[in-house]
């Protein structure tokens, strides 16, 4: 049950960029987003967002989840600034959720449990207990999403017999024209998608699969930030994969980039 | 982090890990697979804090594609989403999704559900006041042939303020 210090700190740091880029990726709209909604209000229980109103208040927390963001890129995360970040996170993405995603989902749990990992840095046995709990929570979350998500496509028609990409190619609110009129490569990578829903799982838990598949994922998941209308997702999912490293895969993958690492790793 | 933990606390941690990612997965995984009993627990314990969703295209990619256009009082049509930014897209494909529930159900005057925000969307971009919203979808008729589409367009009247 060890946990991996490293990976640790640089999925933490990974997830606050991803903070960081979306909030900043959403500004264009952010008068349609928050501070005159067009989504309906939502009932999240832990969102602050039907005692916020309409107006200026919504910049105050997007600057504080911004700004806690940011200094948790620079300096160890503490269990009161995961906590402030996951609780106007979760008020953001209530406020907005007719522009709601997956990824976005993925992060609102992932930023909760980073609440107790933020605990593991010693202490009382509470702490750690939570902390460790937290690591291997935020670890099976990932994996299972695949596994959920190919157990649906099995109950489907159109994935079991490959035609499902085919069908998505014509549709003109995705990117995936260029599979139009190719139905081998539709039903291969339709397959393919399929099998890596199923191979991650299982793949991320042998130290000579992991990294491999999870570049896969990692390629698959930019395929589609760049053809599904699902940036932010995307990145998501490849921002939370450093949970699955060792500590010696991220040093091999820091080790040129030894200038941007915070001063704890 | 000081060294392992004792076994007492090892326990706890493996049964807290094993309860929530049970519970996630009686919440995710297909309904029909989930006995009901055993959902109902994972819904409270899931719905309040862990809400998630992980279809992606499953069980089926859907049919047709669906455009939302707003008709103002002169007769002009204007595609949803005004800017092209893909939060706004995301809002428009939400809204039309919901109207094509809508249409499926036969309705003609747009739901108060689905009014408020094409009208608070509208009025965020345009100062001049919608007349009627049009929902026009491509649906392939023949999965065979998916690049053969029919063109559906279904109008709703705005019967609010």
């Amino acid at each position: 049950m060890n946990v991996q210090v490293k990976a640790i700190r640089l999925f933490q740091w990974s997830i606050h960029a991803w903070l960081i880029l979306f909030l900043i990726s959403a500004l264009p709209a952010a008068d349609v987003l928050w501070s005159y909604a067009v989504s309906p209000p939502a009932k999240g229980a832990f969102s602050l967002a039907p005692l916020l109103g309409e107006g200026p208040v919504w910049w105050v927390v997007l600057l504080l989840v911004v700004g806690i963001s940011f200094r948790n890129l620079l300096r160890p995360v503490r269990w009161w600034s995961a906590a402030l970040i996951w609780c106007g996170y979760v008020t953001l993405m209530d406020r907005a959720w007719m522009a709601g995603s997956g990824g976005q989902q993925l992060m609102a749990n992932i930023l909760f449990w980073n609440i107790p990992l933020s605990l593991l840095d010693g202490g009382p046995a509470h702490r750690r207990i939570l902390g460790m709990a937290a690591f291997w929570i935020i670890r099976l979350q990932l994996v299972l999403v695949y596994f959920v998500t190919g157990v649906h496509k099995l109950f489907g028609t159109y994935w079991p017999d490959g035609t499902a990409l085919g069908i998505l190619a014509y549709d003109p609110d995705l990117g995936l024209s260029w599979l139009a009129g190719k139905p081998l490569l539709a039903q291969a990578l339709t397959y393919l998608v399929l099998a890596l829903q199923f191979l991650i799982p299982v793949a991320v838990w042998s130290r000579r699969t992991r990294v491999p598949v999870l570049v896969a994922g990692s390629l698959f998941h930019l395929a589609t930030a760049l053809w599904m209308g699902i940036p932010e997702m995307g990145l998501a999912f490849i921002a939370c994969y450093a949970i699955w490293l060792s500590d010696q895969e991220v040093d091999r993958l820091t080790r040129p980039i030894t200038w941007a690492r915070p001063p704890r790793w | 982090m000081d060294g392992p933990l004792r076994t007492g606390h090892r326990v706890v941690v493996i049964a807290l890990i094993a309860m929530h990612v049970s519970f996630v997965l009686l919440y995710t995984l297909p309904a029909r697979i989930v006995p009901l009993q055993v959902r109902s627990l994972a819904i409270a314990y899931c719905r309040p804090l862990f809400h998630q969703q992980w279809l992606l295209f499953a069980p089926d990619p859907p049919l047709c594609s669906a455009e939302l256009v707003v008709i103002d009082l002169d007769g002009t049509r204007h595609q949803l989403p005004v800017h092209h930014h893909y939060l706004e897209e995301r809002i428009a494909r939400t809204l039309a999704f919901h109207l094509h529930g809508a249409a499926a159900a036969g309705d003609t005057a747009l739901p108060p559900e689905l009014e408020q925000p094409i009208r608070r969307y509208w009025y965020a971009r345009h100062d001049d006041a919608p007349a009627a919203v049009a929902l026009i979808e491509e649906c392939a008729t023949d999965v065979a042939h998916p690049e053969r589409r029919e063109e559906r367009v279904t109008e709703f009247d705005l019967v609010g303020p």
